[in-house]
């Protein structure tokens, strides 16, 4: 991850304040991490593999995001992740095809949590659109709300059409997070909400174009930079960014819930911007039917999409650092209140 | 072409199935009053063989008489993960469908972006 999005997402401000990432345990389930790149030695509290073999990552899906969140740096500063001072736990589900099944998916998270993580990076998808009711949605509310568990999942690559966001992102409780370029508009291949229950998703987008990040050893699924980076791109990158900011939001609030948080990251979002092509791309196909929704579509039913594209926004962890501490100052205030009458 | 979905229905005790490809233009409601109790012909074949299902209810004794095996529970979902042929889930939501909230077939998951990679870097080759 390079200093630039650090600065562009007002991280760098927060690591100014002495919020590293320190003592945060952050979980990642996705395809394992290459354990000896130099960003990643000494990262990792514990791993397992739910496939049945070694947490390495043959795929350099997660290495990469394991870099985003919590890289050290160690021989360029400019690259280290958003948390870099965090520690990881790594639930490797994938097979070597990069699918995972739905049931050890869910072993992963009651795995991880009872690692005692403070949050996970979900992003691995189905393109299954949900409602939320699907049991892997359902172990993600049920970790936030009963375990205190923050859960950022990625919307999925399955854009522009809507109704595109599958599970776990669907799950009411998950940050779920599409991908914007370098100018805040989103990219065209993010998904779109709604979910099928006509909730509004994905709640926040971040940077998916390009990221700089850890190369596993020996693996390829990236535009390479040099031996040990190379250039990432889409959801699956752009949610561990939120997952960083969540890091040090924890680590700024301890006490903070994974919904306050939550709360704090969507109130305080930067705008962001909707590409015109894909603007015509989400209109369904057939001649006569885009003739007449072109107007209502483009026009009446704009902010609808826009929200259902983008969410609240682009995410700021600056603001939301402000924002989490009016809310904190609320909360304790409402408290004491309680108490005093 | 992404993989099929089942749905059940707590209103008539229906089981259908959703190919997600539909959702945007037709939604997904439409396919399922459409199909109903009878599993869309066209995915019959693929289907062959024990699929694995999580059924969320709050009284697993339903599961007692079925032909289904039980491969796992989650008690604090409500839901078990079981495997069996299509015609049993069928005939378990047809009969007991009353006390379950939600079937789905096990879905699967993908590492998000992998099939692009892979079709850019195959591409580059």
């Amino acid at each position: 991850m390079t200093y630039g999005i650090a600065r562009r997402l007002g991280v760098s401000r927060l690591w100014n304040q002495g919020f590293t990432g320190r003592s945060i345990l952050v979980g990642i389930v996705g395809t394992g991490i290459d354990r000896n790149h130099h960003d990643l030695e000494a990262k990792i509290t514990a791993g397992k593999d739910f496939t049945g073999r070694d947490i390495s990552d043959y795929i350099g899906h997660d290495t990469a995001v394991a870099g985003i969140i919590a890289g050290k740096g160690a021989r360029n500063s400019r690259l280290r992740g958003l948390a870099y001072e965090a520690q990881l736990v790594i639930a490797k589900v994938t097979q070597f095809d990069g699918s995972a099944e739905e049931d050890l998916l869910i072993d992963a998270l009651e795995w991880l949590a009872n690692q005692g993580v403070h949050v996970i990076n979900f992003s691995i998808t189905s393109d299954c659109v949900t409602d939320g009711k699907d049991p892997v949605s359902r172990e993600v509310n049920y970790l936030s709300q009963k375990k205190g568990i923050g859960i950022i999942c990625a919307a999925g690559n399955y854009g522009p059409i809507h109704y595109s966001i599958g599970s776990p992102g669907a799950a009411e409780e998950a940050i779920t997070v599409g991908c914007v370029n370098s100018r805040d508009v989103l990219r065209l291949a993010s998904s779109r909400g709604p979910t099928l229950d006509g909730r509004v998703k994905p709640d926040c987008v971040a940077p998916g174009e390009r990221v700089l990040a850890p190369r596993a050893k020996h693996t390829t699924s990236c535009d390479i930079h040099s031996d040990h980076y190379g250039f990432f791109d889409l959801t699956s990158f752009a949610t561990p960014h939120v997952t960083g900011i969540y890091a040090l939001l924890k680590q700024a609030f301890p006490k903070a819930s994974p919904a306050l948080i939550k709360r704090a990251i969507l109130e305080s979002c930067d705008p962001a911007y909707m590409p015109v092509i894909s603007k015509i791309a989400a209109v369904p196909a057939g001649f006569l039917y885009r003739l007449r929704a072109s107007l209502s579509r483009l026009f009446a039913r704009k902010k609808f999409d826009e929200k259902c594209s983008l969410g609240y926004g682009r995410v700021n962890a600056y603001r939301a650092f402000l924002r989490l501490k009016e809310l904190m100052n609320i909360e304790g205030k409402e408290k004491a209140q309680i108490q005093h009458s | 072409m992404p993989d099929c979905i089942y749905r059940f229905s707590t209103a008539d005790k229906s089981i259908c199935l959703i190919e997600p490809a539909h959702v945007g233009p037709c939604l997904a409601r439409a396919c399922c009053i459409a199909l109903s109790n009878h599993l869309s012909p066209q995915f019959k074949p693929a289907m062959r063989g024990r699929i694995k299902f999580f059924i969320q209810t709050r009284d697993s004794e339903i599961l007692k008489d079925s032909h289904l095996e039980v491969l796992k529970t989650y008690p604090h979902l409500n839901t078990v993960l079981v495997s069996g042929l299509e015609e049993d889930i069928v005939r378990l939501a047809r009969e007991k469908g009353g006390a379950i909230e939600h079937i789905s077939k096990a879905i699967p998951f993908r590492v998000v972006g992998y099939d692009l990679w892979h079709r850019s870097t195959s591409g580059r080759q």
